[in-house]
């Protein structure tokens, strides 16, 4: 079975069957870019990966290497979180800035399968939260002043209300003056003929 | 609690984020994440995807007017040429099946554009279903990238009339305009449903007050831009609609033609495909003028190669 030896950024290198490695499409393209062999003592350079985290990225890869191609996205729909298997849920067990640094990695090697779960389960990490739950979950700090988030919240609360509002003001306005314009016409018609008829 | 040395999803670059963004509900997304920071503000508000799921976050509310954005051009053409009977349908089924489409309120949509400024670029499509009183033309005057307006199921009144020239002059850019099941009081001179869009390139209209004169000003008012007319329900009363072809399209090159009525003479109909006033296509099966008199449908559509400056 054809190997390949991945060198991590801190210089550790991994033999990995070939097949495995496939699952990053970033590794395929560059072996097929480098032309590779299989007898070829070439080492793959990742200097984006840790050798810790490219141990796991292994170790993932190895458990799924029979899995199915993953299905196209559709950007704008809900995705499925809660369908991470098992095995994934417990591999993912990690702290956070690991968990991180599997997207980074998963990006970087182009491994959609990986991608996917660790995203879920950071999206599982938000999901039911408020915002402030959110900024204690991930540390984030809310670089909003007491007003700007104010006015972000109040945007969201009361923007299509005040915009109804809004527009109707505009309409009866419009409203009012088309119907003032066919009024003084029907005076000014009236007026007319009546002129006409005395004419006569 | 996190580790101080340990990454934090700051450093997820706004592409993944917004992977997992759109994993979570419409209302998440819509309402809670913009709140977390002004980076995941910014990020929700720079989507193109964002519209959609505003659409889908107020997917059970009740609108007025609705509004469609359809990504490719070929959803359009298709869009255009839904029968008449199916249109509810089409667009209550693109609405839940075809996942670059969906309805959202009027109002939503004013406040996704006014808050989310890359949502307007994507916006290609509008549908209108409700009395014309209730639109705002203030609303849409940058939505630059419409081309294509509906009005689907609206009662025409007097006033608007005025309405939908000011819709022309707002719409500056809107190709096509679409007639379906619409009600107009047929003492109007009905010139105001296309005469306000300078740009037209299609026009269709389902309505049964649409007669040879109609057509005739459409065809001479758009001659510098105008490819599609299709016509259902209307007025074919006779070889009349042929003479006016014959005169308003000299010279022009036809692709397709479609024309039923009972009331074509034979005789007229041997002479135009004879004439040479125009270019009929050399494929004859592209012409197709049917004076069946025996449950013979009433429709007109006509194909054209635009003129080019």
């Amino acid at each position: 079975m054809p190997m390949i030896k991945l060198q991590s950024s801190d210089g550790e290198v991994f033999q990995v069957d070939f097949e495995i490695a496939k699952a990053s499409v970033t590794i395929k393209t560059m072996v097929e870019d480098l032309g590779l062999e299989e007898e070829d003592e070439e080492i793959v350079p990742l200097p984006n990966v840790n050798a810790g985290i490219l141990k796991k990225v292994i170790q993932w890869a190895t458990y799924h290497k029979d899995d199915p191609p993953p299905a196209e996205d559709d950007e704008g729909r809900e995705k499925r979180t809660d369908d991470i298997s098992s095995w994934d849920a417990d591999f993912l067990k990690v702290d956070q800035g690991t968990l991180f640094e599997l997207i980074l990695a998963a990006n970087y090697l182009d491994i959609k399968g990986l991608l996917d779960v660790t995203c879920k389960t950071v999206a599982n990490m938000i999901k039911g939260k408020t915002p402030e739950e959110i900024r204690k979950t991930f540390n984030i700090k809310n670089d909003f002043t007491a007003a700007e988030e104010d006015q972000v919240r109040k945007e969201n609360e009361w923007c299509e209300e005040n915009l109804r509002f809004i527009s109707w003001s505009f309409i009866d306005m419009k409203v009012n003056i088309v119907s003032n314009i066919n009024h003084y016409f029907k005076k000014f018609k009236k007026l007319w003929y009546h002129r006409i008829n005395l004419s006569h | 609690m996190m580790d101080e040395d340990q990454l934090s999803i700051d450093v997820l670059p706004d592409e993944i984020l917004l992977n997992i963004f759109r994993m979570l509900s419409a209302k998440e997304f819509v309402v809670y994440m913009p709140l977390v920071c002004e980076k995941w503000s910014r990020i929700i508000a720079s989507d193109s995807c964002t519209l959609q799921r505003i659409g889908m976050y107020h997917e059970n509310r009740t609108g007025t007017v609705e509004f469609f954005y359809f990504r490719d051009e070929r959803k359009r053409s298709e869009m255009f040429h839904w029968p008449i009977d199916d249109f509810v349908q089409l667009l209550l089924q693109a609405s839940k099946e075809n996942l670059k489409s969906w309805p959202v309120v009027y109002e939503d949509v004013f406040y996704a554009c006014t808050r989310y400024a890359e949502i307007y670029k994507h916006i290609a499509t509008l549908v209108i279903s409700s009395p014309l009183s209730v639109y705002a033309t203030q609303g849409f005057t940058y939505v630059d990238g419409l081309t294509m307006l509906v009005f689907h199921g609206v009662k025409f009144r007097e006033q608007d009339q005025y309405t939908l020239a000011e819709l022309g002059a707002v719409y500056a850019n809107v190709l096509d305009v679409i007639y379906v099941k619409c009600s107009i009081d047929p003492r109007f001179d009905l010139k105001f449903l296309h005469s306000g869009f300078r740009c037209l390139r299609r026009f269709r209209a389902d309505h049964s007050s649409l007669n040879i004169h109609f057509l005739e000003y459409l065809l001479h008012t758009h001659r510098q831009t105008l490819e599609t007319v299709e016509l259902r329900d209307c007025k074919v009363t006779g070889d009349q609609w042929i003479n006016v072809l014959s005169q308003r399209l000299r010279g022009r090159t036809i692709n397709r033609l479609t024309m039923r009525s009972p009331y074509f003479t034979a005789k007229r109909v041997e002479q135009f495909m004879a004439t040479t006033d125009l270019v009929l296509p050399d494929d004859k099966s592209n012409v197709i003028i049917d004076n069946n008199r025996i449950g013979s449908r009433i429709e007109f559509f006509i194909n054209i190669d635009p003129i080019i400056i």
